[in-house]
């Protein structure tokens, strides 16, 4: 069955997720749904990425809530499991055997024929650039050449969905290209792919769908046009510099979406929080442009999707953004 | 795409477990394995040989006084019933159980440690076929093992019937394997850590100790009915191995006639824990999730 086959399935469904080791909190109340595409799950290590991604693929079971996969409870795994490739972000530890033997074991695994298994190995190891070693033990390869064996076994069964828990992990400049370039492609064929990073540039070629997880908690979701939206829409700390400080505080203490205001011990320079930051740069335009105020400066964050990330971190851990979003002019 | 996703769990453990089985057999083929292997063969032998040439010929033979015509010694019953069960305590009984405790206890450990479970995980009877290969690789290479072990000592150890002897021992082998087999890894699929630990300790214990007590719980064991067939299949006599303990001493084998009563109970014990081993395999979640 094909994805064209089964348009109407989403390819992930959660409902008040939640895991817990112990006291420790994996995911935390998560909601999501999400149609067929391409993810990337972005998050900082012990995020809850790789978490998610074991409940996903079954290997975790969740405390509470649930989980449907490509429409399909999780834990009656069988038939999702077809349907499922999973590359673990965990180097392949494997000795005494060749690629060509392990794909084809593992695809045996799957329940293919032995004849089948043999012949999709050779296409699969050949896709991913491994022909010519595929005979070669796999602990003589290079840590670029197992990422790619793991690739290779990710896909040989044929999924729907792809789902990978660092896959740029310990690759070399040339390496992190043809693993892009490999899952740009598995993109643009119209299968699905989740893809967990804690390197958010490494994601953005691929898809420009993301999802923020921090702490267990799912902090935002969407494509880069909705986040930058978001982020607009979020509190932000902007410092302005002004040699008319004074009146320009007296200006902003009036409006609404002003919510804190400090004067910084540098001279001319006040930090605002603000709620709207698009209505403080128009007003501030207008203020200057009718000779009320003047502005030499403004600082703020710049609007990309790893600003909104720290800016939404920052706020999950009660900081005051301003410290930890690296603005820049 | 060959696995069409109507195939019966049945029709795909057919297919996967002789590809696990193939996979970890080549994969096993290591000095380290083959050393292991020979120190299997090599121990029970030695010391048979050894406790056989050691012991003085008056102790083996005694003189067959149902010849008139010219003097012939034969082997004492006693010596006979001895090295007996000095073949089966060495062989299917010490150096069997040890070997799949080796083999078998750490199937889902080794995977885990090893950071390749998740592959089995995400795949269709991937938990069960794998637990399948890997205890038939392991009853594989034990049982070879033991009736290589066995070949290669009985005709060094003083045997009425050597024949008889070597195909009894040698059967034993291969159930004994099964039988431990599939309790070692149901142990393995249970524990998380220290596996090899508790395995040796219920190894201890319940085959060491309470297999040889006379009462009911004996009858727990593998080791009983494993005893049990030896003695009914050689016909020893419980009473000379066991003259001090009275009528106890009928406690310490099965009073079944054919032996095949305990053949049977044997498969059907192993069938059980390895049942129940891949039923848990399947359901269990295991800590491995930082390195998922």
């Amino acid at each position: 069955m094909t994805p064209i086959d089964r348009p109407e399935e989403n390819l992930f469904e959660l409902q008040n997720l939640s895991l817990m080791y112990g006291t420790v909190i994996g995911v935390n109340d998560l909601h999501l749904t999400l149609p067929k595409g391409a993810y990337a799950l972005i998050g900082p290590n012990g995020a809850g990425k790789s978490t998610l991604i074991g409940l996903m693929t079954g290997a975790l079971r969740p405390t509470l809530g649930s989980l449907n996969v490509l429409g399909e409870n999780h834990r009656h795994s069988g038939p999702l499991q077809q349907r499922l490739g999973v590359c673990p972000a965990t180097d392949l530890l494997v000795h005494g055997v060749s690629a060509h033997q392990w794909i084809v074991q593992l695809l045996r695994m799957s329940g293919w024929k032995k004849s089948d298994a043999i012949e999709r190995t050779h296409q699969v190891l050949e896709e991913v650039g491994l022909a010519e070693a595929s005979n070669r033990p796999i602990h003589t390869y290079s840590l670029g050449m197992r990422q790619r064996c793991k690739i290779a076994q990710a896909i040989a069964h044929r999924p729907e969905l792809l789902i990978l828990d660092e896959p740029f992990n310990g690759l070399d400049p040339i390496g992190r290209f043809q693993m892009s370039e490999l899952l740009i492609q598995w993109a643009k064929s119209g299968k699905s792919l989740l893809l967990a990073s804690h390197v958010l540039h490494e994601v953005e070629r691929i898809t420009d769908s993301f999802m923020l997880i921090f702490g267990g908690r799912l902090l935002a979701s969407g494509t880069a046009g909705e986040l930058r939206r978001l982020l607009a829409d979020l509190p932000q700390d902007v410092i302005v510099q002004s040699k008319t400080r004074d009146q320009l505080a007296s200006l902003l203490a009036e409006k609404p979406w002003i919510r804190a205001m400090h004067r910084d011990s540098q001279p001319d320079r006040l930090i605002l929080t603000v709620d709207r930051p698009m209505e403080l740069y128009e007003s501030l335009a207008l203020w200057a442009s009718g000779g009320l105020v003047s502005v030499e400066r403004i600082t703020g964050t710049d609007g990309d999707i790893s600003t909104l990330f720290r800016l939404l971190i920052s706020r999950h851990r009660g900081e005051r953004a301003y410290q930890n979003t690296g603005a820049s002019s | 795409m060959s696995a069409s996703t109507n195939n019966t769990l049945f029709s795909r453990l057919s297919r996967a477990v002789p590809g696990v089985v193939s996979y970890e057999l080549t994969r096993s083929m290591t000095p380290g394995r083959w050393a292991m292997f020979l120190l299997m063969v090599s121990i029970p032998t030695a010391l048979l040989i050894a406790v056989s040439q050691l012991t003085p010929d008056e102790v083996k033979y005694t003189l067959d006084v149902s010849q008139t015509t010219q003097e012939k010694f034969v082997i004492r019953d006693e010596t006979n019933l001895a090295f007996s069960m000095l073949v089966y305590l060495l062989i299917p009984q010490v150096m069997t159980m040890l070997g799949m405790l080796v083999l078998a206890s750490p199937i889902v450990h080794s995977e885990l440690e090893g950071q390749t479970w998740i592959y089995a995980l995400v795949r269709h009877a991937g938990r069960r076929s794998l637990l399948l290969g890997k205890y038939l690789v392991a009853v594989l290479w034990t049982s070879t093992a033991g009736i290589l072990a066995v070949s290669l000592a009985t005709p060094f150890v003083p045997l009425k019937n050597p024949a008889q002897l070597w195909l009894t021992a040698s059967l034993l082998c291969l159930l004994a394997s099964l039988a431990y087999g599939a309790l070692f890894a149901l142990i393995g699929v249970v524990m998380q850590k220290r596996v090899m630990v508790v395995s040796f300790v219920y190894a201890l214990i319940a085959e060491g100790v309470l297999a040889w007590i006379p009462a009911v719980i004996n009858q727990f064991t593998i080791a009983y009915r494993l005893r049990s067939i030896l003695f009914r299949w050689l016909d020893l006599s419980v009473d000379q191995y066991f003259p001090n303990m009275g009528l106890a001493r009928n406690a310490m084998v099965a009073q079944d006639p054919s032996g095949w009563v305990q053949v049977g109970l044997v498969l059907l014990i192993s069938s059980i824990l390895l049942g129940l081993a891949l039923w848990l395999v399947e359901t269990i979640q295991y800590s491995f999730q930082s390195e998922l």
